[in-house]
């Protein structure tokens, strides 16, 4: 038995002339591209005429298509981001094949969802500003910089960090068209993403430069480069990734790193402070302990010692602010001092 | 004028999905390891799957049987495909020929990075 569609699909085959198809219909592309210039796959987008509406996603290539389209304006809007999150940066015309659209446009009626309003969201361990803007269609400073996260702002000082329990405010996107016509293709950026992951490689204190070096981010393609003349690798990473394996090569031996990304805790917390310390290459305990082990405070001296203060071994507040603003800070090398000195 | 009664239409029709059917067959049993039963077994449950997302022309079905007959016909109810489900239902995509677009563009990047990363991964290049 035939389906009334499997009869509409015969029909519309058996019908179809290659010439008629094509007659005046137009298509309309859009390439989203992301702050490092690759495409941005999954962007929702709607075009809109009068009450009635297309809807499509960007591909893994970055491109939506429009087809079947009337020589008319039409208004574009991706529909999931917030009017800071994207700008259009270039129009270029499509050439004769691309522009012509042998495709039906499935016109639908066009809703106006509320979107007013936010949400405020208590942080989850492994939360970042980054992936919940990524999440939420907002570009990543409009979180931040958000007159309701001042005090968390104040508290927390960088935007790479999230402590548990945190509550971040959200805001509503804020929707913004432009009005596009079919023969052209829109050249949209997406705003803070990916996002930007720096490192900086020491090798026994000293920066491992011009390094060649490759960083596995899970279902992601592997990105490759060399660190610069101060040992800093920069790469693009989804914000929505949350753990890479970095490989390189020091010493004549093959090395790999476990990266857990959006994980770092406040500065001034305990499992904060140690993160950072182990970081930059002392080894104290991972699982906060109060006394502080004997590895603790090893590793907190040898910091202290490097860096010219008092050597106690405990985490006071003027060695964890040390720890904060090395680690967090961009002190491009180390004090030339102390048996880590470097030539020593 | 020539009119074309709904019989006739029907009959046509009926032609146009055999042949289809045929085109079908004979496309899985060029590109994939099947054997004639396989195939005839694959085809009209991939149709009947097909019309389940809406997909019903022609070039529409050659990517879904390629879908099928690589991922198996049952794809889609697989924990680790979900995605693939939840991108042929999409509502944010209004025609169902984008929608499996989209898939199988997604599909063949991933094999893409897949095979890049492999080559990334043997460590000669870091030295």
């Amino acid at each position: 038995m035939i389906s009334a569609a499997e009869a509409a699909a015969a029909a519309r085959s058996l019908s179809a002339s290659p010439v008629s198809a094509c007659q005046n219909r137009f298509a309309v592309e859009v390439l989203m591209l992301g702050e490092d210039a690759a495409p941005v796959a999954g962007v929702a987008l709607e075009l809109r005429q009068g009450n009635a509406c297309l809807r499509s996603r960007t591909s893994a290539e970055g491109v939506a298509r429009f087809d079947g389209l009337d020589a008319s304006t039409y208004t574009l809007c991706p529909c999931e981001l917030d009017l800071d999150a994207w700008t259009l940066e270039a129009e270029q015309p499509l050439s004769e094949d691309q522009a012509r659209s042998a495709g039906k446009a499935n016109w639908a009626s066009a809703t106006d969802e509320d979107i007013r309003g936010g949400t405020l969201h208590t942080a989850a361990a492994d939360d970042s500003v980054d992936r919940l803007a990524l999440a939420h269609g907002l570009f990543p400073a409009t979180v931040w910089q958000h007159p309701r996260n001042d005090a968390l702002r104040k508290a927390r000082q960088s935007r790479n960090v999230l402590a548990q329990g945190d509550a971040l405010f959200i805001p509503a996107i804020r929707r913004k068209t432009i009005a596009v016509q079919p023969k052209v293709r829109y050249i949209l950026k997406r705003h803070g993403v990916p996002s930007r992951l720096r490192l900086r490689l020491l090798d026994d204190f000293q920066p491992l430069a011009d390094l060649a070096w490759t960083l596995a981010v899970p279902g992601e393609a592997t990105v490759q480069g060399r660190t610069d003349a101060d040992g800093v690798l920069q790469a693009w990473v989804s914000a929505a990734a949350s753990s890479a394996v970095l490989s390189y090569i020091a010493n004549g031996a093959l090395r790999e790193l476990n990266i857990s990304l959006g994980a770092l805790l406040p500065g001034r917390v305990a499992g904060g402070w140690r993160q950072r310390l182990r970081n930059l290459g002392f080894a104290c305990d991972a699982e906060d302990r109060q006394p502080l082990s004997a590895a603790d405070q090893r590793a907190i001296g040898r910091f202290q010692e490097y860096w010219g203060l008092p050597v106690t071994g405990t985490a006071d507040a003027i060695t964890i602010e040390k720890i904060r603003s090395v680690h967090d800070g961009r002190q491009a090398a180390p004090p030339a001092h102390g048996k880590y000195a470097s030539g020593s | 004028m020539l009119i074309i009664r709904s019989e006739q239409m029907q009959a046509m029709t009926q032609v146009w999905s055999d042949r289809l059917e045929q085109t079908l067959k004979d496309h899985v049993q060029e590109f994939f390891p099947l054997s004639a039963q396989e195939a005839a077994v694959l085809i009209p449950a991939a149709r009947a799957k097909a019309a389940s997302y809406d997909l019903y022309n022609e070039r529409d079905l050659h990517r879904f049987v390629n879908v099928c007959a690589e991922e198996g016909i049952d794809f889609d109810l697989k924990p680790e495909n979900a995605w693939m489900r939840t991108m042929l239902l999409d509502p944010a995509v209004s025609s169902p020929s984008q929608r499996l677009e989209l898939l199988t563009s997604t599909r063949e990047h991933q094999a893409r990075v897949q095979a890049d990363n492999a080559s990334l991964a043997a460590p000669q290049w870091l030295r």
